[in-house]
């Protein structure tokens, strides 16, 4: 399991990239997301609608009614500011990776020392 | 998906209403809805896929902070929300009303003898044989207050497939209780027609053969009404199809009205000087009645062999 804490900061990136793909709604989104993480990782409701609120304020996703199943469902589609926000985001992390993985030493190179 | 829904209401408990909110209640119920749906699907138990959703709920004050709301009651705690065993509400309803229902049919028994032997003899109406008209009174109420206890339980349809799974594991450990009480009982109702014979007919003035069947035969009837009221309902909850009424049940069943009216007409007829042509009446058709009842389960006994041999020919005819 991965802890919350380190994930909070991607839990947007994750979420820009599925509905980048096409419009999509609460259920199908938490969903791919445990699907495309193996299953390692699994998104509290609470959590994707915190974030889903957050993109809708910050104006990278909108949303509509929508019905499937016969149930009432909201979906979402990303929007042009979205599309850069999930690019800046993948530089971001990009960046990120790389800084971290100084820092980080495998078990590999630990029995090479 | 009661429970589920539940545990969304208190969650939600003390959440300002707003189109914002309002939408995200829906979506949330929605989305656990679906989960619980697939979880079940791919074979998880009920209580597993309660378990599941219920755990990846979150926290809904993450959410708010984001929406800038601010709840107007703290948070409940989930543990709350989730009872031990839901089938525990149907389960206790079916055992109240039967309960109700066979305190009932028992005291109007009791009434009933309590009446012939007070009451209706003219010069006590008013006095000890008024206490009997209080008991019809009091039996009649507790009855009526379980019919309709029943009927509003019944009205709600069926209860949700996860609730039903358990109610009928549970109906299977009932099913053996019903069985010893009913064993007991009647072993109770052979043990008051005994001390009646023992007893009263032989016994000038004596009431006690009575009322030691008065009040033996009140509770097996009392017994014999509570197994079967829950037993109806259960089935009825379950929408199992309802036993079948056998010779032997249906002159079983009939044994305590025909005792006690037996014994009230001889009560109120009889002039207590011994055995008169009503009370000898009486004891004839008593004895008739015994002879019938053995008939009857001789009948479902041997019905109940042919059936078993049909089936075995059956079997061996396939081979």
């Amino acid at each position: 399991m991965i802890s919350s804490d380190i994930i909070r900061g991607y839990t947007d990136t994750m979420i820009l990239f599925i509905v980048s793909c096409g419009d999509s709604y609460g259920y199908e989104i938490s969903r791919q997301i445990k699907e495309i993480s193996d299953g390692s990782y699994v998104m509290k409701e609470t959590t994707l609608y915190s974030a889903l609120t957050r993109l809708e304020k910050n104006g990278f996703i909108t949303s509509y009614a929508g019905l499937h199943d016969g149930r009432k469902r909201t979906y979402y589609s990303i929007t042009d500011a979205g599309k850069a926000c999930y690019k800046d985001k993948c530089d971001e992390w990009e960046l990120t990776k790389k800084v971290i993985d100084n820092f980080i030493v495998t078990d590999t190179q630990q029995e090479g020392k | 998906m009661e429970i589920i829904l539940n545990y969304i209401e208190t969650m939600f408990a003390g959440v300002p209403v707003t189109p914002d909110t309002k939408r995200l209640r829906e979506d949330i119920t929605a989305n656990m809805s679906d989960k619980f749906d697939e979880l079940t699907k791919e074979g998880k138990s009920t209580n597993e896929a309660i378990g599941t959703v219920i755990s990846e709920f979150g926290s809904i004050d993450e959410v708010l902070a984001e929406m800038g709301i601010e709840r107007t009651q703290p948070a409940a705690s989930a543990a709350a929300v989730i009872p031990a065993d839901p089938s525990a509400k149907i389960r206790g309803m079916i055992r109240s009303f039967g309960l109700l229902a066979s305190t009932g049919a028992g005291v109007l028994v009791l009434a009933l003898i309590w009446l012939s032997e007070f009451g209706l003899r003219g010069y006590q109406i008013i006095g000890v044989g008024s206490i009997g008209f209080f008991m019809l009174l009091a039996g009649m109420l507790l009855v009526i207050i379980s019919v309709l206890m029943r009927t509003k339980l019944l009205a709600g349809g069926e209860p949700p497939k996860e609730i039903q799974q358990i109610v009928g594991a549970r109906y299977e450990k009932v099913k053996v209780n019903a069985f010893r009480l009913k064993m007991i009982s009647g072993w109770v109702k052979l043990a008051a027609m005994v001390l009646f014979f023992m007893t009263d007919p032989m016994a000038h003035y004596s009431v006690n053969g009575t009322i030691y069947m008065t009040f033996l035969m009140s509770a097996a009837f009392a017994a014999d009404v509570f197994v079967r009221v829950c037993d109806r309902t259960y089935r009825r909850v379950l929408g199992k199809p309802l036993e079948k009424l056998t010779a032997g049940g249906g002159v079983r069943a009939l044994t305590v009205p025909f005792f006690t009216g037996a014994i009230a007409y001889m009560k109120f007829s009889g002039n207590y000087d011994g055995l008169n042509s009503s009370s000898e009446a009486g004891l004839l058709l008593m004895s008739l009645y015994i002879i019938v009842s053995v008939a009857a389960e001789m009948f479902d006994l041997a019905k109940k062999k042919n059936e078993q041999s049909a089936v075995r020919e059956a079997q061996t005819g396939n081979k």
